[in-house]
């Protein structure tokens, strides 16, 4: 029986739409591009220019000097997006869990749709069926217990496939595949893996756990993916419009500011470890202050990027934190909210090597917390906090 | 009977899988053969075409080997399998021993490349009107001789048994072989799930050779394959239990070949093959739009 987890990956969608419009177009190689940029790259191509080595990414004045003769679509954004929109819908037919994953991505939880839709696999089927009917593209579908599992599936068997994995079958299929198909390996650590002879990512589900250290702060978590274990569910929210909160209320209430410090620190780090179980960063923190009298003060900011370590989201909670302290009068809650969620930084490449010891550091934290909860390690200052405080009140 | 599936601009037909290795003749056919096929027609109902069954998946050497072979086929053997009707069109050749084991000497290899090339040709240049269906041997009645309607080979089929792991040893001989056929229309069945990894069916889309579909009676286990395969799974040893390729669906080349394993109705369950069959239904037509080819093929028997 295979899983309930279906990914739809409509790889190619803009070419698709392009093909749609332009039946003369079929079968032959061509590139979706803005002509008119001085540096315009490949934004999306047929699978006849993908065996000519045109890439996505690719500068397209390169791709015609490859191809000669090759042809260029103007792309259709309106089109694309409506598209998109269509099949969230048609999605929504089957199951309220629909997650959004950029675009002609979706992710769908059929768990408990067996009465309504049938068993998953032909539910897939009626669904892949009305996408083509409706849309004339044809998407990849994968079904199988994990995101992860489907995500890679849907990777393999493209264009336009179709793979129900039974668990067992799973991890072995995974274990499979170059490495770059895992989610969360970029170009760059693909090449840092590649130096260690880690080129499927079988080799990398085999890494013991300090050489799984040795590849980045998120190498741990990326092995557990590799060994086809990933417990994030579908999420019908779009990450954007997703947000955690956390109260805690003083007892008795207060106008310290050290203590307020201390507990918006607290706030931040009990969330920041909420996020970062979701692979999120928060690109906004907000501070709510409840005063004894009633009355009550906020502030939010907004972050450059997503910020998802501890150390970042408690700077940014205490500097909100005081400007809410507008009035010097005690306070009695104190609320934290994280939202506009964004990936937490997938691509363990793109970090900064300064701060690989603070990552490394969060990621054997959060590993401390994930198994003995969050109690069980907590800097000494929040010990000072003793019974002033109630999370989560 | 109904007008049968069918996609626009898309040649598709519905085939049998004619049991055997190194050879063919009337003896091989289980003495039911007839009562199989009937019942399989009722199971397809509307699917099937107005003429029938269109399509045999033979061993190569029925069409290239021993006199054996071409004695039944020249007495009928087509009209044996396929009825009074025999309209069967094209072949679907299961090539044997030599090309799916590694280990086979160099020169029966060399021998069974060039037999396969030299059928090849000669069913391009429409030799094989001298396969034309005879009287049935002991039943004059029957009609006078008649030509098969231009038949042809539509596919070389390699089927490669659980013992074939994805290895150096395997891809080189795998490699040699691609090398070896170019130019045949090819398709390939892995039973060893190893071989389902993208650098695989890349390389067989850059190759033009189509990756052969599988389906199985549920629950899928591989005892069934070792027939299928020559005997070479149960042969080495491997567990029949648990390892099955991945269901999937998908197009590598202009032609897809969805091969249907243990499609007997007289072992199945009320009810299974027709839901085994209207599973695949929408996965064709999904089909139809990557290809140009279709074959679908019934194996009845597999145990």
């Amino acid at each position: 029986m295979a899983g309930t987890i279906l990914h739809i990956n409509a790889v190619g969608l803009m070419a698709a739409i392009a093909e749609l419009k332009d039946t003369s177009l079929r079968r032959r190689p061509f590139v979706v591009a803005n002509q008119g940029l001085s540096r315009a790259v490949v934004l999306d191509l047929s699978s006849s220019a993908h065996r000519e080595g045109i890439r996505r990414g690719m500068l397209l004045s390169l791709a015609q000097r490859s191809l000669p003769g090759l042809r260029v679509v103007e792309p259709d954004p309106r089109r694309c997006a409506e598209a998109d929109e269509l099949m969230w819908k048609m999605a929504l037919g089957l199951t309220p869990l629909v997650e959004k994953c950029g675009r002609g991505h979706l992710f769908l939880d059929l768990a408990g749709t067996g009465r309504m839709s049938g068993p998953p696999q032909d539910a897939s089927m009626r669904l892949r069926r009305e996408i083509i009917a409706r849309q004339g593209i044809s998407p990849t579908i994968a079904l199988a217990s994990t995101k992860t599992s489907t995500k890679v599936a849907t990777r393999v068997f493209r264009p336009g496939g179709f793979v129900a994995l039974d668990p067992h079958e799973e991890s072995q299929l995974v274990r499979l595949q170059p490495v770059e198909l895992l989610p969360g390996v970029g170009p760059v650590l693909k090449d840092r893996l590649s130096l260690l002879d880690i080129e499927m990512i079988g080799a990398l589900a085999d890494l013991r756990p300090f050489e799984a250290r040795a590849i980045g702060p998120r190498g741990p978590d990326l092995v557990v993916r590799a060994r086809g274990v990933d417990d994030s569910p579908v999420n019908p929210q779009a990450p954007e419009r997703r947000f955690l909160e956390e109260s805690a209320v003083l007892e008795p209430d207060s106008a310290e500011p050290e203590l307020l410090r201390l507990i918006v620190v607290r706030l931040s780090a009990t969330l920041g470890f909420a996020a970062r179980k979701q692979g999120m960063g928060a690109r906004r923190v907000g501070v709510r202050l409840d005063f004894t009298d009633g009355k009550e003060g906020f502030a939010a900011l907004r972050l450059p990027r997503a910020m998802y370590r501890d150390d970042e989201l408690a700077l940014a909670a205490e500097d909100a934190a005081r400007r809410a302290f507008i009035r010097r009068v005690r306070v009695r809650r104190v609320t934290l909210r994280l939202s506009e969620f964004g990936a937490a930084g997938p691509e363990l490449d793109l970090f900064d090597p300064r701060d690989a010891k603070v990552e490394q550091l969060q990621g054997a934290l959060d590993r401390v917390h994930a198994r003995h909860g969050y109690s069980a390690l907590v800097p000494c200052a929040f010990l000072s906090l003793g019974q002033s405080m109630r999370v989560g009140a | 009977m109904g007008r049968g599936l069918s996609f626009e601009g898309i040649d598709i037909s519905f085939g049998l899988s004619l049991p055997g290795e190194g050879g063919w003749d009337a003896a091989s056919a289980p003495p039911d053969w007839g009562a199989r096929i009937a019942s399989l027609r009722r199971v397809l109902g509307d699917f099937l075409p107005d003429g029938g069954f269109s399509s045999a998946e033979l061993p190569i050497e029925a069409l290239a080997g021993g006199s054996g072979s071409r004695d039944w086929l020249s007495r009928g053997g087509l009209r044996e399998i396929f009825g009074a009707e025999a309209t069967a069109r094209d072949f679907c050749l299961r090539l044997g021993r030599p090309f799916v084991d590694p280990d086979c000497p160099a020169a029966p290899y060399r021998a069974a490349v060039t037999e396969c090339r030299a059928v090849y040709a000669k069913c391009a240049a429409g030799a094989t009107t001298s396969y034309a269906v005879a009287p049935a041997a002991g039943n004059p009645t029957a009609g006078g001789p008649q030509a098969v309607s231009d038949p042809a080979i539509s596919a070389f089929l390699l089927e490669f048994p659980l013992g074939f792991a994805y290895g150096t040893r395997e891809r080189r001989h795998l490699d040699r072989l691609v090398r070896d056929l170019e130019g045949l229309p090819l398709a390939i069945a892995f039973y060893n799930p190893t071989w389902y990894s993208l650098r695989v069916i890349e390389a067989l889309r850059e190759k033009n050779i189509g990756l052969c579909l599988m389906d199985f009676p549920l629950p899928r286990n591989v005892a069934g394959m070792a027939n299928a395969t020559g005997g070479l799974a149960s042969a080495q040893g491997l567990t029949a239990q648990g390892v099955a390729p991945p269901r999937f669906d998908m197009a590598t080349s202009s032609l897809v070949y969805l091969k249907f394993h243990g499609f007997s109705p007289a072992r199945a369950v009320a009810g299974e093959l027709e839901a085994r069959l209207a599973s695949w239904i929408p996965r064709l037509e999904a089909l139809a739009l990557q290809a140009q080819t279709l074959r679908v093929i019934f194996q009845g028997e597999d145990a």
